[in-house]
């Protein structure tokens, strides 16, 4: 980011509101996007990322954006509003981008938090158990980003590498600094140690009406209690973008296995979804 | 009794400070699970409904003393806690080392005509109770004198250790009288966190500060039996010395410990355990494990997370073990209460003591 900031001919530029491309293709859960889906309960997310600042050549710049997600999600009950549980995901992010012909590639950090919560007189889905994740494995994290995005005549991939280091987790790690750590972690909610995550999606002829797309997803997650089972999810994504004045309309199906998120991360579940995702901007 | 104060300057101190000698060995990582079952043990009185605290030494034969810090007593047997008496002690007698099966009678004490604390106030100050012993048929119950200078949740202070001998500890509670002892002042340490004894000898955790650095006091038993400190000796720069010698204020053996804790010796596994709450707020239940009674001790090793700990502004605590019980390798309890001022009694699973089985 240093580099991008003092190139030649580098300018800073506050950023508009920025198209809806590689967030909003995401097979992951914690995409910042508007999404109602359901299968086989509901699911509703608002959230988006907002780039602030660039500085940087045409070539290679660097990015400062905050981001932010609220997810709805049902526990129990298959009406259509997702009511029961709520979960927080917001942070900031700087990345550092740069492009080489038909590839482009982004490294960055993101500094951020989860937090679960129920809703109403919502409970516990689940009475935990010995060996589950704490605090619906939220937390505050500290990210490194890696991207990478080829664009073919035809079609474009994109790459993304994610590893959230949690902070009580890693201040734990630290000689001498258990006890701490695990105060901090108590205070803060850290439920995770760590969890890589990473991200690929292809996406046909990017310029058309209707952009037909596969977005596959993986994590793990590492709890921060040592006596606890490591977490995962997979997810695939089958969609077609439309993009249009009015922004980026993404009707999809999607598969997922593995560990649910925020109060649900401790129920291991195979589901089969439909939704929609909208990108305003 | 909610002894955790930990602000957010200390808790940044603590990261700049680094922390204690951990150097002791690694504690085994063993298995365990909440025993439903055996929290009824804390649930069938008439009218005792909810304490913290929970410490607990054997009185011979089947019988266990359990020491509750502050606890409720309903009006009647309808074991409504919303009225119920507000007592900062009690104390209940278990029969049967099973903790699944055993019958358990509380005693609390009265004041003014209602149900008052067992050990009773002293111009404006309460006793909350520690680790206790028996010694020679006499028993030994250690704690701290309390004050509430300020106000709130946290607004309370120790004002100083204390101690109880009562020789008729064979006989119900009701007829006991307990006599003070004068517990040595050393390095401005509250001692009763945890205490236990081996080959004749007692030995008596205490803790002093935010930090809760801990030294260990050791005393022939036999002396302690008779109501006497004479002897005694604080473990301090690598040896035990006599307290009589103590100027200054003792090193600690380790620091960043737990407010209350239990300590014993594990003849199978041939080591000394402290078991504790670790963390502030959502605690995980932890062991630390030392070769020899004034360590070096190492640092916690949580093995349990409570069901109460796995959300956010949660308020865990008073972890201890309880190795005189039978029926698992060995029992722990915690409690579980609320950041409220007063704890949410409403809660009807909170505020009791919670069993919790290991298997090592």
């Amino acid at each position: 980011m240093l580099a991008a900031c003092s190139a030649p001919g580098a300018t800073t530029r506050w950023l508009p509101p920025p198209p809806p491309t590689v967030d909003l293709a995401r097979a992951s859960r914690d995409t910042p996007a508007f999404e109602l889906a359901y299968g086989p309960r509901p699911q509703a997310s608002l959230g988006g990322r907002l780039p602030l600042v660039q500085r940087g050549a045409r070539s290679t710049y660097a990015v400062v954006d905050v981001h932010a997600l609220g997810a709805f999600e049902n526990a129990s009950t298959f009406v259509a509003m997702p009511l029961e549980l709520f979960r927080a995901v917001y942070g900031v992010s700087g990345r550092w981008l740069w492009r080489d012909g038909r590839d482009s590639f982004a490294l960055g950090l993101d500094w951020g938090r989860e937090q679960a919560r129920t809703l109403g007189q919502a409970v516990l889905p689940d009475r935990p158990a010995a060996s589950d994740i704490a605090f619906g494995g939220g937390g505050t994290w500290l990210a490194l980003l890696a991207e990478w995005q080829h664009r073919a005549p035809r079609w474009q991939l994109t790459v993304m590498l994610e590893d959230r280091l949690h902070l009580a987790g890693l201040i734990g790690m630290w000689p001498k600094a258990q006890v701490v750590g695990d105060v901090l972690g108590g205070m803060a909610g850290d439920g995770l140690r760590q969890a890589p995550n990473l991200d690929v999606v292809v996406r046909a002829r990017p310029a058309a009406a209707w952009q037909p797309l596969l977005a596959a997803h993986a994590d793990l997650q590492v709890p921060a209690d040592e006596f606890a089972r490591l977490g995962w999810c997979v997810r695939a994504l089958v969609a077609a973008a439309h993009p249009s004045q009015h922004g980026e309309t993404m009707p999809f199906v999607s598969f997922d296995a593995g560990n649910g998120k925020g109060y649900l991360i401790n129920r291991r579940e195979v589901r089969l979804s439909v939704g929609v995702r909208h990108g305003f901007f | 009794m909610m002894r955790k104060s930990l602000p957010l300057l200390l808790i940044l101190a603590m990261l700049l400070l680094g922390c204690a000698d951990d150097s002791g060995p690694t504690p085994p990582l063993p298995s365990a699970h909440e025993d439903l079952q055996a929290n009824q043990l804390f649930r069938r009185d008439a009218r005792w409904v909810g304490g913290d605290g929970a410490y607990s030494t054997s009185l011979g034969g089947d019988h266990t003393l359990w020491l509750f810090g502050d606890s409720l007593v309903a009006r009647d047997a309808s074991r409504n806690r919303s009225n119920a008496w507000f007592v900062r002690n009690s104390l209940a007698i278990q029969t049967g080392r099973d903790p699944r099966s055993a019958a358990m009678q509380f005693f609390w004490g009265e004041s003014d005509g209602h149900p008052g604390s067992f050990f009773a106030e002293r111009s404006g100050r309460w006793f909350w109770p520690g680790g206790a012993t028996l010694v020679a048929g006499k028993l030994i119950v250690f704690g701290q004198w309390l004050a509430k200078p300020g106000s709130g949740q946290w607004g309370f202070q120790a004002t100083g250790s204390a101690a109880f001998l009562i020789n008729n500890p064979a006989d119900p509670p009701t007829a006991w009288l307990p006599q003070d002892l004068s517990v040595p002042d050393v390095g401005g340490y509250i001692f009763g966190t945890a205490v236990t004894q081996r080959d004749g000898m007692v030995y008596i955790y205490g803790s002093k500060s935010d930090f809760h650095d801990y030294t260990v006091l050791r005393v022939a038993a036999a002396a302690l039996g008779s109501g006497s400190f004479d002897g005694a000796q604080c473990f301090a720069s690598g040896t035990w010395r006599a307290i009589g010698h103590f100027a200054l204020p003792a090193e600690p053996i380790f620091g960043l410990g737990a407010p209350e804790s239990s300590v014993h010796f594990d003849g199978t596994r041939k080591r000394w355990f402290m078991l504790q709450s670790e963390g502030f707020g959502a605690t995980t239940l932890a062991m630390r494990a030392a070769d020899h009674a004034e360590g070096p001790w190492s640092a916690p090793r949580s093995f349990f997370r409570p069901a109460e700990s796995f959300v956010e502004g949660a308020f865990v605590y008073a972890g201890k073990g309880h190795p005189e019980l039978a029926g698992a390798d060995l029992w722990v309890t915690y409690v579980p209460s609320a950041f409220e001022d007063p704890p949410a009694w409403d809660n009807p699973d909170g505020y009791y003591p919670h069993f919790v089985a290991v298997t090592f």
